[in-house]
């Protein structure tokens, strides 16, 4: 009982929003399970165990919700478990479900994260409570400077990632900012937040839950509609600081990329994929993971964005759906990277569908960027 | 359903849990010494890398290091990675004003201090390998109550900030390697 084929067969998001006073967390969960199980064309019955994740609960001030969440997240009497990996763990949690059906210990699997953020308030939780916190956005801003400087990228191109990802952001009905007139100008003139990010730079916080459900070969002839296949997936960290550690271009983000690309069998991803999600939760993430798994060559990330090529019609789109930048439930955003790439892989992503998607790479990263998680979807099962 | 009923829809819950946390011996020495105004690192007996404040190990090697590895550094170093925060308001901020956020390599040190305020210089003039020098706290007014075995917290409390010492900057080599 090994060595299970792999695929996503269903793909539910809730409507994003900055807040959802509408739903409980429990009925946030919910909406999205429901709209995977009926993409998958299958009930909570023919879900075998729950795999769930979020980000710190401090975020929210709700502690340890999977306490109370077995019921409405359909574990009555199945294995029900969390994952916690920083903002990285949607992500994460999708390859722990997937990791589920590969090992043969159960058929279908059901992941799914979330995050409602107008429940609390997470530059509080980042900061414990105290005075002077940074978020992650100051955080991160030091090492977007040294990419700045180290690439020679001109200023411009983070604006022009941000207005990308909200212009694809109108086309996608499940995101949350949808500006579809935005311009460069806009975003330059827009606060500077952490410089070098300014605010139409930066994620907002929504409410939102993603799910996806997993299932091995038998499963996916089952359902009517196409299955988007595991060719690879691969969690990897390293220690947030230690002297030598390259932030910019961490290495477990490098190795994280060549596993994937490994397993997959690929050997130049930028001419071998067809479309990629990134965590991008601020703009000049784009270009720094484009370097930082492989993608571009140092230095040349920026000009992919420049010349693009990473817009919904380039040669290799990034971020489709409005990415991070435009929706950002922290602990569902990894995840929604995953099932996007599946719906690009499946054909169903809609308005924002990339032509003739055969490969599609789906990348989470969080913490201090020392958590990755990774995966490589086809139209086909792997050989 | 009347407004009053919806009032009695919210609950107040506040929960505060007070804990002590005992520093490591390490980390002990490392704030005793913070008081008295003396920065303690620790070099690793395998590679020589420098680490402040000491971990009791080397986490590249993987080895430990003891008080005989413990050696003071100088309160001059250079700032490697910056960004100037414009502070975000949530309960408990005190912050209003944009301040600076940076790493400091100490001379002699491979571990940066990370969260720094630089001042003697203009927010626009802040430049990485700038040379920079401890402007400490009143003995009376430092506290080491924020540090935390986890490894951050607490150099802020010691000191007002770094100071611009108006030398010239060092190359990029110095810091390339040191952004956190």
């Amino acid at each position: 009982m090994s060595n299970q084929k792999c695929a996503i067969i269903g793909v539910g998001q809730t409507n994003f929003k900055k807040r959802r006073d509408d739903v409980s967390m429990a009925g946030l969960l919910r909406e999205a399970i429901d709209r995977a199980l009926a993409d998958a064309e299958l009930t909570l019955k023919d879900i075998d165990a729950v795999v769930i994740g979020k980000a710190p609960d401090a975020f929210e001030g709700v502690v340890t919700p999977e306490i109370y969440l077995a019921d409405a997240v359909g574990a009555t009497n199945k294995p029900l478990l969390r994952v916690h990996t920083a903002g990285s763990v949607g992500g994460s949690t999708c390859i722990v479900g997937a990791h589920h059906v590969i090992a043969g210990i159960h058929d279908t699997v059901l992941a799914v994260s979330w995050e409602k953020q107008s429940e609390g308030n997470a530059q509080w939780g980042l900061a414990g409570g105290r005075s002077g916190g940074i978020g992650a956005g100051g955080a991160f801003a030091p090492w977007m400077r040294a990419y700045i400087h180290q690439s020679g990228a001109p200023e411009y191109i983070g604006w022009m990632v941000a207005v990308k990802d909200r212009r694809n952001a109108a086309k996608n009905p499940y995101a949350h900012l949808k500006m579809p007139d935005i311009t460069l100008e806009q975003v330059k003139e827009s606060p500077m937040l952490w410089d070098p990010i300014r605010f139409q730079e930066s994620c907002p916080s929504s409410d939102g839950a993603c799910a996806v459900i997993l299932t091995n070969e038998d499963g996916a002839r089952r359902s009517s509609k196409p299955a988007a296949w595991f060719h690879g997936l691969s969690v990897k960290s390293e220690l947030s600081n230690f002297p030598g550690r390259n932030p910019v271009k961490p290495q477990a983000g490098v190795e994280c990329a060549h596993d994937v690309y490994r397993q997959a069998g690929i050997n130049d991803p930028r001419s071998e994929i067809d479309m990629a999600e990134l965590y991008v939760p601020f703009s000049w993430y784009e270009p720094m993971w484009l370097e930082g798994h492989d993608i571009a060559g140092p230095g040349e990330g920026w000009k992919m964005v420049d010349t693009g090529e990473t817009d919904l019609g380039g040669t290799f789109p990034v971020n489709p759906s409005g990415g991070v930048l435009s929706t950002n439930a922290i602990g569902a955003s990894g995840m929604v990277r995953f099932a996007e790439a599946a719906l690009q892989v499946r054909g169903l992503a809609g308005e924002h569908q990339v032509p003739d998607v055969r490969t599609a790479l789906a990348q989470a990263y969080g913490g201090a960027a020392n958590y990755f998680a990774m995966g490589v979807l086809r139209t086909t099962p792997p050989e | 359903m009347t407004d009053t009923a919806k009032e009695h829809m919210v609950m107040e819950h506040l929960v505060t849990l007070t804990y002590h946390e005992r520093l490591t011996e390490n980390l002990n020495r490392y704030a005793d010494n913070l008081l008295e105004g003396r920065i303690i690192g620790a070099k690793c007996p395998s590679c020589g890398r420098v680490f402040v404040p000491s971990k009791g190990y080397c986490s590249l090697c993987v080895v430990p290091t003891t008080e005989a590895d413990e050696l003071e550094l100088p309160d001059t170093g250079i700032v490697t990675g910056f960004t100037i925060i414009a502070p975000v308001n949530y309960y408990g901020q005190k912050k209003t004003e944009p301040f600076v956020y940076a790493s400091v390599l100490l001379d002699g040190a491979d571990t940066t201090l990370g969260g720094m305020d630089i001042t003697g210089v203009a927010h626009s003039d802040l430049r990485s390998g700038m040379r920079v020098k401890a402007k400490w706290k009143p003995r009376g007014e430092r506290s080491v109550e924020a540090m935390s075995n986890r490894g951050w917290g607490g150099f802020g409390d010691v000191v007002e900030s770094f100071e611009a010492t108006g030398e010239p900057d060092a190359d990029e080599e110095a810091f390339k390697e040191h952004l956190f």
